[in-house]
């Protein structure tokens, strides 16, 4: 019942939460949209850049589209890989409808990635992007050659049942003030460095990609809420994963708070920690150039 | 101290592992070399050393490049002097910085005494920061090195700009009170191996990424510094065993330094186990936390390349 309510409450204000991004939807986009059948969903997707031997797939974050990822990682992200985002099922552009649970997204991902024709990526998962790119490497690590999780932690995470109620927290602020208080810390410098990200996330004003629907944000949301779910076999799997990956995380995140890549960093065998001070869940975003160059270093190593 | 008679019992016992150490630094001086690396930007191994004297010390010291701007002093290992940082961790660095390293009191060519505490160490360092004159510095510690960066961020703030820390952990640093009984394990072993067995993991990648170092570190053939004496080891071991003695206000006391901190560390360090790096990482408040997976004390020495972009950009940014 409690979960139920707070999908209620999230609900009402989904909209609001996501009309920075509808708003501001139109782009002058030099990369297409395009799409592919998988299964019984149509899925919309794009590439950019044509370099590197492995395709770099991106994973979204809760209530994300292909236009939410901030341009300066992408652009920076495909000077030495190819990128790929898309949007899983139901969510934007795509059809069918968005999966409750992290494991069907995470079939539903490699699903994707079969339909590509791809052998095998390098994923880079975002908070709940992370919890499908964990689930994936867990379940079928061989389409997966190295991964990078940003603002994620393990199932279970601590403090991520909480998700809702921060959400709700700031549902009726302008969505330039949800964006810099979800993703960013509250220093000056961080909430500076969030506006540049907004502006250009903001900037593609054509062809911009649709914004997600209440189902498709439920159904995510509720993803989330079952990953949150504390699980005492969350690290014995995640010390059985062999697959490279680079954990980057901002030391202000409030949504994944740093305890959890930091225990996740601990069971993993083979990984790499990055954190990052004044820094919260969109690390990434604040520090575009930097996150760009640590993930290049890890990719070509 | 409860503590300083097995100080004292372990001392004798490992001393002649750090100087076995410090062969590393002296062995090949006499062999004829092939000359300075022919890259231009190899600093390392042609900077001339020279001297400056501040309360009593002559120290030795080298400035590595061509660049103006704050200079970035980097404070060596326990038992290491000038020559043994590995050229590609220095040459890299200096290309984007002024880089000086240097001798402390009473090790390789500087005169005096070498302190047995950590504190009488970070003095000597800011002797010899004000001796070259310089109002502001960024700092590079590596393992007592950085013990001793720690420090001085704490009694001379004014005079530090940023600081990079690797190898490291704060006072009462998990694990760190075993470093005899580590030491002792390298007992029979040549100086490479030593430097292999305590400065790298134990897959065969980072033991092969420890050779190339260890090559590099003996590339300098001429002009070489002076060894670290017995007298200078036992002193840095001491100090090192102080500083490893539990602090519980150790971590609150690094929530004082307020200058960007980067953190760079190995997750096989057994001499400094990298739980010690996250918590000093959560500690200070402006720390940026770098982990690299297969590496140990020496992962700067084995991740060259990619640590220096990271030392760069950390450095550069506002």
């Amino acid at each position: 019942m409690k979960i139920f309510s707070t999908l209620v409450i999230l609900v009402a204000l989904i909209a609001n939460f996501n009309s920075f991004s509808s708003n501001a939807r139109k782009g002058n986009n030099p990369v297409e949209t395009k799409t592919i059948n998988v299964g019984d969903a149509k899925i919309a997707y794009r590439i950019y850049g044509d370099t590197g031997a492995t395709p770099l797939v991106l994973l979204a974050p809760l209530g994300s589209s292909m236009d939410d990822w901030d341009p300066a990682v992408i652009n920076g992200l495909t000077k030495y890989s190819q990128v790929v985002v898309f949007d899983s099922k139901g969510v934007g552009t795509s059809t069918g409808k968005t999966p409750t649970t992290i494991a069907a997204m995470a079939k539903d991902a490699i699903s994707f990635i079969k339909a590509l024709g791809y052998q095998k990526v390098n994923l880079l998962g975002f908070s709940m992007g992370g919890f499908i790119a964990q689930e994936i490497v867990e379940t079928q690590p061989q389409w997966v050659n190295k991964l990078i999780l940003v603002g994620t932690g393990p199932q279970g995470s601590e403090g991520l049942a909480d998700v809702g109620n921060k959400i709700s927290s700031i549902a009726n602020l302008d969505p330039q003030e949800q964006f810099l208080q979800s993703l960013f810390a509250p220093s000056a410098q961080s909430r500076q460095l969030g506006k540049e990200s907004f502006a250009r996330i903001a900037a593609k004003k054509e062809g911009r990609d649709l914004p997600l629907s209440k189902e498709a944000f439920v159904g995510e949301l509720t993803a989330v809420l079952g990953w949150a779910q504390p699980d005492s076999t969350a690290f014995a799997r995640a010390a059985n994963v062999s697959t490279q990956t680079l954990i980057v995380a901002g030391k202000n995140d409030l949504l994944v708070p740093i305890v959890n890549p930091i225990k996740l960093y601990q069971a993993l065998p083979n990984a790499r920690l990055l954190l990052l001070p004044d820094a919260g869940h969109g690390v990434m975003f604040q520090y575009p150039d930097l996150f760009v160059q640590e993930a290049e270093n890890f990719l070509k190593n | 101290m409860k503590n300083s008679k097995t100080i004292n019992a372990m001392k004798s016992f490992i001393l002649f592992i750090l100087l076995g150490l410090s062969i590393v630094s002296c062995k090949k001086d006499d062999l004829p070399g092939n000359g300075p690396g022919k890259s231009p930007i190899d600093y390392h191994q042609t900077a001339e050393t020279r001297f400056v004297s501040r309360d009593g010390t002559n120290f030795a010291y080298r400035v590595l490049g061509q660049k103006t701007g704050t200079p970035l002093v980097m404070i060596s290992a326990l038992g290491n002097s000038m020559d043994d940082w590995d050229p590609a961790v220095t040459n890299g660095l200096a290309q984007q910085y002024k880089v000086v390293i240097f001798d402390i009191p009473g090790v390789g060519s500087s005169s005096g005494t070498t302190p047995d505490n950590i504190p009488d160490m970070a003095k000597g360092v800011v002797s010899f920061i004000h001796a070259m004159g310089y109002t502001k510095v960024n700092l590079l510690g590596f393992s007592m090195g950085s013990f001793i960066s720690q420090q001085i961020a704490l009694t001379n703030p004014d005079l530090v700009n940023k600081i990079i820390l690797t190898g490291t952990g704060p006072k009462g640093a998990e694990g760190l009170a075993n470093l005899p009984n580590i030491l002792a394990t390298t007992v029979g072993l040549t100086p490479e191996e030593v430097f292999l067995a305590s400065f790298f993991a134990q897959s065969a990648e980072s033991q092969s990424a420890g050779k190339l170092s260890y090559e590099r570190i003996q590339k300098r053939t001429v002009k070489r510094d002076a060894p670290v004496s017995q007298e200078s080891a036992g002193a840095g071991l001491t100090a090192v065993l102080t500083w490893a003695q539990p602090d519980p206000n150790a971590l609150k006391e690094l929530g004082n330094i307020t200058q960007p901190v980067l953190i760079a560390q190995g997750e096989h360090d057994f001499l400094v186990p990298v739980n010690n790096a996250i918590n000093m990482s959560k500690s200070i408040p402006n720390a940026q936390l770098i982990v690299y997976p297969d590496g140990a004390h020496g992962a700067i020495y084995q991740y060259h390349d990619e640590f220096i972009q990271t030392a760069i950009k950390f450095l550069s940014t506002k």
